[in-house]
């Protein structure tokens, strides 16, 4: 013991007889490192237990969850559900798995259909004609400003797969949009536009190597939405359905000869859209 | 026998105990740090510009994020799964609680907290009153972060760990206004004019804290960004199979044009590859000085080319911005500074 803290103390004086500034004083120690002690638990049991689901791992969670959460501290890395390359039906095929409402989604893209460009379109009618509001409006040059409508598209679409998340969306989306713009009844549109594979890029076609054609957009869910007394309801009235391809690449498949998939390949419509539409800006 | 397993554990204990005390809490000199706070500023601000065009669209009263709207949709998506919910009652209620915007009840007193946000971030980039200037920045963004989780990405979640350990440093103790005026208060009488400059501050300990502790959040974050990227937990993803960046550069707001890749399937693997595979080491060898230099470098390169790919330039500049953590600084004497 003697020896150990003589040699400690050898050491100690070394470093403070050197050109190195002094450590701070012992109970300065004490309280730092205990504090460190008690940030970096509370990080590792957060970022350790990312995806696990179990009882115990949440309640652990849970300790440090007050502190964390309003820092910001508390982020999911991906997209919180593992191996699901088709999203669009994770939130409904994994309910036993762990939400996170916080996401840094540092994966930037698992290949699925969630993973590609989305925009959000809101069309409604008045009087005569009718009105498209783009979220995020075309054009936008900021990417961060981008990204925030394409996150909020992203859980429109996951949630609309979730009947109890849908309804939370109405409350949500549906009446702020039908208040702002004093209307009844509207659409919600979630659209996504695919990535195109290497052999859709170097096609020969200029349609189908030209990225931005509109036979890359597709419908992931519609919704209607309208006001029936104090209450707002929505509907799906179009959704994606996951082709079996999607199942097992993330992507719809290309054609053999670089083609693109007719419009409505994978979807499902149950009602009619809406009438003549004008295109419009900002909302 | 016991005699020695008893020495050897106390000499274990001890060495261990003094690693930690000298990785820890040797003062360093807080230059790093104020580099950091300049970049993270700035990028700040710029985050904040951004809110602008939207600020009523989505947290006014007639927005699409209203409080109630946020409140109940995070009550219900995220408190029904089971058993989650018993979580999520103990303590993580609904973000916007937290959130000074939630208060805001017209489009003024939104134009007015932005104002006060921007503000407040000036201060800490010019470095004025920067304890404050840093602590109101904070809050300020963590409002707006909690008072609509779900617009946050990548961005935000870096940004928000690099101004909490920036709140809690000597980040301001250089390179500042507050450092200007201290000099013209009370000049230092070493007769070395170095001590008199902007750029010099006597080494302090809880520069060394903050700064470690940033280092090894972003080594954590380097590592499950490549965790993430792998599986997420299982399944094949497309920077297993090599089409990753190619998925980033197909859409159509991406970067600046790279549909000729298509024509070079061997860079499109190499470079999703090369990514994955800087992530994964960039936590492991970076605590290695002679190769620190080498990969701060790297680092630069890989994010200046993934923000041209994808067109994520603030994301891929705070992590430029975050690499500065590995400045020299901690334990690092004024001379070998000046040198």
């Amino acid at each position: 013991m003697n020896s150990v803290s003589k040699s400690g103390e050898n050491r100690n004086a070394s470093k403070e007889s050197g050109s190195q500034p002094a450590l701070p004083t012992a109970n300065v120690r004490t309280i730092v490192n205990l504090l460190l002690f008690m940030h970096l638990f509370s990080l590792a049991v957060v970022l350790l237990w990312q995806t696990n689901s179990s009882p115990a791992s949440v309640q652990l969670h849970s300790i440090p969850a007050g502190y964390l959460k309003p820092l910001h501290l508390d982020v999911a890395f991906d997209d919180g559900h593992p191996g699901a390359r088709n999203q669009l039906q994770a939130p409904a095929l994994d309910l036993r798995h762990r939400e996170r409402s916080r996401r840094a989604l540092l994966h930037f893209t698992h290949g699925g259909p969630l993973d590609d460009e989305l925009t959000l379109e809101f069309s409604y009618r008045s009087e005569d004609s009718g009105t498209m509001i783009f979220l995020p409006p075309p054009g936008t040059f900021s990417s961060l400003r981008r990204d925030r409508f394409q996150r909020l598209a992203w859980e429109i679409a996951r949630a609309a797969y979730d009947p109890t998340a849908r309804e939370a969306l109405a409350g949500v989306l549906g009446q702020a949009l039908l208040a702002r713009f004093n209307v009844e009844q509207g659409e919600l549109r979630v659209v996504r536009h695919r990535a195109q594979t290497t052999a859709q890029a170097k096609s020969r076609d200029s349609a189908v190597a030209n990225p931005l054609d509109e036979r890359y957009r597709e419908t992931l869910i519609a919704f209607d939405i309208r006001t029936v007394g104090n209450a707002v309801t929505l509907s799906v009235i179009e959704q994606a359905v996951a082709t079996s391809a999607e199942d097992s690449t993330g992507m719809s498949a290309p054609a053999v000869d670089g083609s693109i998939a007719p419009d409505d390949e994978n979807r499902q419509r149950t009602a009619p859209r809406l009438g003549p539409i004008r295109q419009g800006g900002e909302p | 026998m016991i005699s020695s397993l008893q020495n050897y554990v106390r000499d274990t204990a001890y060495a261990f105990g003094e690693s930690w005390n000298e990785f820890w809490l040797r003062p360093a000199n807080p230059r790093p740090l104020a580099y950091l706070r300049i970049g993270v500023g700035l990028l700040l601000l710029y985050w904040f510009l951004t809110f602008f065009p939207d600020l009523t669209t989505l947290f006014g009263s007639n927005g699409l994020l209203t409080v109630d709207g946020v409140t109940q949709w995070e009550r219900t998506v995220f408190a029904q799964r089971l058993p989650f919910s018993d979580a999520y009652r103990q303590g993580m209620g609904p973000s916007v609680n937290m959130s000074v915007l939630a208060f805001c009840e017209s489009s003024t007193d939104l134009w007015v907290a932005t104002s006060v946000a921007m503000l407040a971030t000036i201060s800490l980039v010019s470095g004025v009153y920067t304890r404050f200037s840093c602590v109101l920045t904070l809050v300020m963004f963590l409002s707006f972060v909690n008072r609509a989780p779900l617009l946050c990405g990548p961005f935000e979640a870096v940004a928000a760990m690099l101004l909490f350990y920036l709140a809690l440093s000597p980040c301001g103790a250089v390179c500042s206004f507050d450092r200007w005026r201290q000099l013209r208060k009370s000049p230092p009488l070493e007769s070395d004019p170095y001590a008199r400059t902007l750029c010099h501050a006597p080494p302090r300990w809880s520069a060394t804290v903050t700064q470690r502790l940033i280092q090894v959040h972003l080594c954590a974050i380097y590592l499950f960004m490549a965790l993430a990227q792998w599986g997420g937990g299982g399944g094949e993803t497309p920077w297993a199979t090599g089409e990753a960046i190619w998925l980033l550069a197909a859409r159509p707001t991406s970067g600046l044009g790279f549909g000729w890749l298509a024509n070079a399937p061997v860079l499109i693997d190499f470079w999703t590859h090369g990514m994955w595979v800087f992530e994964l080491i960039f936590p492991l060898l970076i605590w290695t000085k002679r190769v620190r230099p080498a990969l701060l470098f790297l680092a630069g390169c890989v994010w200046l080319s993934f923000a041209m790919l994808t067109g994520m330039f603030a994301f891929c500049l705070l992590m430029i911005v975050a690499g500065l953590a590995f400045w020299p600084g901690a334990s690092v004497s004024p001379q070998a500074l000046r040198s």
